[in-house]
């Protein structure tokens, strides 16, 4: 299958500014180097501890970030993916290579093309409560993408809300009412009509379930993939609640401290997690079942800062395998087995 | 192994500009010595409130009707919703609570030390004090000349205070700047010690350095155990335990959780733990208690209450946490509004089972198996 969506090296730093004239001190390095691959109609889940990241790089691939370097590649034509893989080979500054980036590379858009891809890109954001303009009703909160991009107005848009309304389960005698006179579930069900009335190919989710009740969650879990099989989406789920990740997603990248430490297909991560994070983060979900009694592994201490990270492996100060290796030079993601990625130096042995 | 606590029939109600919102509605409960009891239920089911309510702590426009919070002391029952001085007293020493957000639990301009040593001054005072005596008679023995002179000065206030009355020429001296650190350096030593030995237990890494600090400069994992530590710093006979991780990761989690059951190991203190994630509880808990909407449905044993839940909305409770592979069942329609709720049994809307009575007569509490309760139509006989 063809790259859907593709980011290479992805960096977003935040500068921490300070001193006598608010120069810049530190970054804050919230993703610092992503790259994967996403296909097309698929759920990719994006797994980690707060802090980690997960947000800033569902933000960063939609452009709702400048990334501070690497390249995000949207519907990409094969061959000029392998041009720009050629020339980037033999040069780093070449004329040819510049216009591509211009061309093609999502990092470098602005105005009229970055409005473009909104069309094409959203987003629905965990806690609708603050997602929603409070004085907009919700036929105004949902057509207002359509006025913005220009894709119809008055009547017609009033349509286009109606038919989107109903297919996340709203009526039309929710039109004309106020963010504030729904449950958490159905306001979160108005985010995700707003998302989807122009028609996107991706969808980012970010933790769209965290701020709601346990019954109100599966209802909204079934209703993603209903709507991913009729609007053929391809979804980037970002989430700290495993179980909802393992539940909807194809494939699950672990993020610990802005770098992807693995990767793998949803079944053969959960069933058979090879990284040191990541067995202890699935080995600390408490199981809904009082019968089984699991070993735990607990980490010690909490998550290093993101302005000055440990060197080499990032989780080599609460590793207990770590070596010393670890310490200096960085494990890369690499491909283990069929579709699943690792970036620790240690796997074979643990 | 009796009973520790005793809710009857508690009924609470918020007076409102939308209304009257009934958020308890008859709620009885029991936790035995020794026991994890958890309280599982969505958002509005009125867990807090329960967990608030046993500390008599619901805020205005809140009130408690009717029901008794019965604790026991000894032998005899204190029912102490109505008395204000027992109060006082068992708040905080006999039954403490964790809350749920740690961030804000904590007063942001006090230090960690401060906070978890008011606790200690308000219910163990005269045991410090006593240990701060003892200590200047010990070092009375060694001292001499104007050393000594000054730590009887110390010993008699200290002994003064012990037995709450002081000289009216001592209470005098501790009015007057510097020379009233006599009267507070030691026991505030004292204190501090105790402060950060509590602490240590608790598993926070160098507590002489944590004592010092505010909680924003702690992470949320370790706020949430100086939070604990404040909660468990009188050896409490009831910790509840509000939602404790709600707001922390799972690895975190995890590391809370496993606090919590080695402290209660140690301690050997019944646990009241509120939560709406079922494994938590599985993991957890001993008994557990569903709550739907201000009342409670059902009360089981863990093993009994996941191997045969008997509530229908218990049963799809179950069935709403996310296993993969498997289609999801969402529970139909939302949390009533409990400005007006639902007649009778207050699930019947949401409910697979309906029936006509169900709207008419609300289902009381009765024991269907030993020691499996359950509110519901379904099961008259």
């Amino acid at each position: 299958m063809e790259a859907f969506l593709e980011t290479v090296n992805l960096k977003k730093y935040y500068p921490v500014k300070g001193g006598v004239f608010k120069r810049k001190k530190a970054d804050v390095k919230a993703v610092d180097g992503i790259s994967i691959n996403i296909k097309k109609g698929e759920c990719f889940g994006l797994v980690g501890e707060s802090g980690c990241g997960k947000t800033t790089f569902g933000k960063t691939i939609i452009r709702l970030l400048k990334p501070t370097f690497g390249h995000i590649y949207f519907k990409i034509p094969e061959k000029v993916r392998s041009d720009i893989k050629e020339l980037e080979k033999n040069s780093n500054n070449s004329p040819e290579l510049n216009r591509l980036y211009e061309e093609y590379d999502l990092g470098t858009f602005k105005g009229g093309r970055l409005k473009q891809l909104r069309r094409k890109m959203q987003i629905v954001y965990q806690n609708p409560s603050t997602s929603l303009n409070p004085r907009m009703l919700v036929k105004d909160i949902v057509a207002e993408p359509l006025i913005v991009q220009g894709i119809a107005k008055g009547r017609e848009a009033n349509e286009k809300v109606l038919g989107i309304l109903s297919k996340v389960g709203l009526t039309e005698k929710h039109l004309y009412r106020y963010p504030h006179e729904f449950s958490g579930g159905q306001r979160q069900r108005i985010a995700i009509a707003r998302a989807l009335i122009t028609n996107p190919e991706f969808v980012v989710l970010d933790e769209p379930t965290s701020s709601v009740d346990v019954s109100v969650r599966a209802q909204l879990l079934n209703l993603f993939q209903t709507l991913r099989k009729e609007f053929n989406l391809t979804y980037l789920f970002v989430s700290h609640d495993l179980s909802v990740v393992e539940c909807i997603s194809d494939r699950v990248a672990v993020m610990y401290l802005g770098k992807i430490v693995e990767l793998a297909k949803t079944e053969e991560l959960f069933k058979n997690p090879l990284h040191p994070y990541s067995q202890a983060l699935f080995s600390a979900i408490p199981i809904p079942d009082p019968t089984v009694k699991k070993e735990r592994i607990i980490l010690k201490g909490d998550v290093p800062s993101p302005v000055n990270p440990p060197s080499g492996c990032r989780f080599h100060p609460r590793c207990k395998y770590a070596t010393e290796v670890c310490g200096k030079r960085e494990p890369q993601l690499e491909e283990i087995k069929d579709g699943h990625y690792i970036a620790c130096h240690n796997w074979e042995r643990i | 192994m009796g009973e520790i606590l005793k809710v009857e029939d508690l009924k609470v109600r918020f007076y409102t500009y939308e209304g009257i919102v009934k958020a308890l509605e008859g709620v009885n409960l029991d936790v035995l010595e020794g026991e994890t009891l958890g309280i599982v239920g969505e958002t509005g089911s009125g867990k807090t409130v329960t967990s608030l309510s046993i500390l008599v702590l619901i805020p205005p426009p809140g009130r408690i009707e009717e029901g008794k919070i019965l604790f026991r002391r000894g032998k005899e029952f204190l029912d102490f919703l109505r008395n204000t001085q027992v109060m006082y007293q068992i708040r905080g020493k006999e039954i403490s609570m964790v809350f749920q957000e740690p961030n804000a639990a904590l007063n942001p301009v006090y230090t960690v030390g401060d906070q978890v040593s008011e606790v200690l001054v308000l219910h163990r005072r005269k045991e410090f004090l006593k240990k701060t005596v003892e200590e200047i008679e010990e070092e009375l023995e060694r001292g001499t000349g104007f050393k000594k002179f000054l730590l009887r000065i110390e010993k008699k206030i200290y002994s003064g205070m012990l037995k709450e009355q002081l000289p009216l020429a001592l209470r005098f001296l501790l009015k007057v700047p510097i020379l009233n650190r006599l009267g507070k350096s030691r026991f505030n030593k004292e204190v501090r010690n105790e402060v950060v030995n509590i602490l240590r237990e608790m598993g926070i890494g160098d507590p002489e350095r944590v004592v010092d600090m505010y909680p924003h400069e702690l992470s949320g994992g370790m706020q949430q155990r100086v939070v604990i530590a404040m909660a468990l710093a009188c050896n409490p006979k009831l910790l509840i335990a509000d939602e404790p991780t709600t707001s922390l990761d799972v690895t975190v989690q995890a590391q809370i959780l496993d606090l919590i059951r080695e402290l209660k190991e140690k301690f050997k203190s019944s646990i009241i733990y509120v939560t709406h994630d079922m494994g938590v509880i599985a993991e957890l808990c001993d008994r557990v208690a569903v709550m739907y909407a201000g009342t409670i449905c059902e009360v089981a044993n863990v093993l009994e209450l996941f191997k045969n839940p008997l509530h229908p909305y218990t049963k799809a409770l179950l069935e709403s946490i996310p296993k993969p592979g498997k289609e999801l069942k969402a529970i139909r329609g939302t949390v009533p509004n409990l400005v007006d709720p639902p007649s009778g049994c207050r699930f019947h809307p949401r409910c697979d089972y309906n029936m006509p009575i169900c709207s008419k007569e609300k289902p009381e509490l009765r024991e269907i198996k030993k020691g499996h309760y359950v509110a519901c139509h379904l099961y008259k006989r």
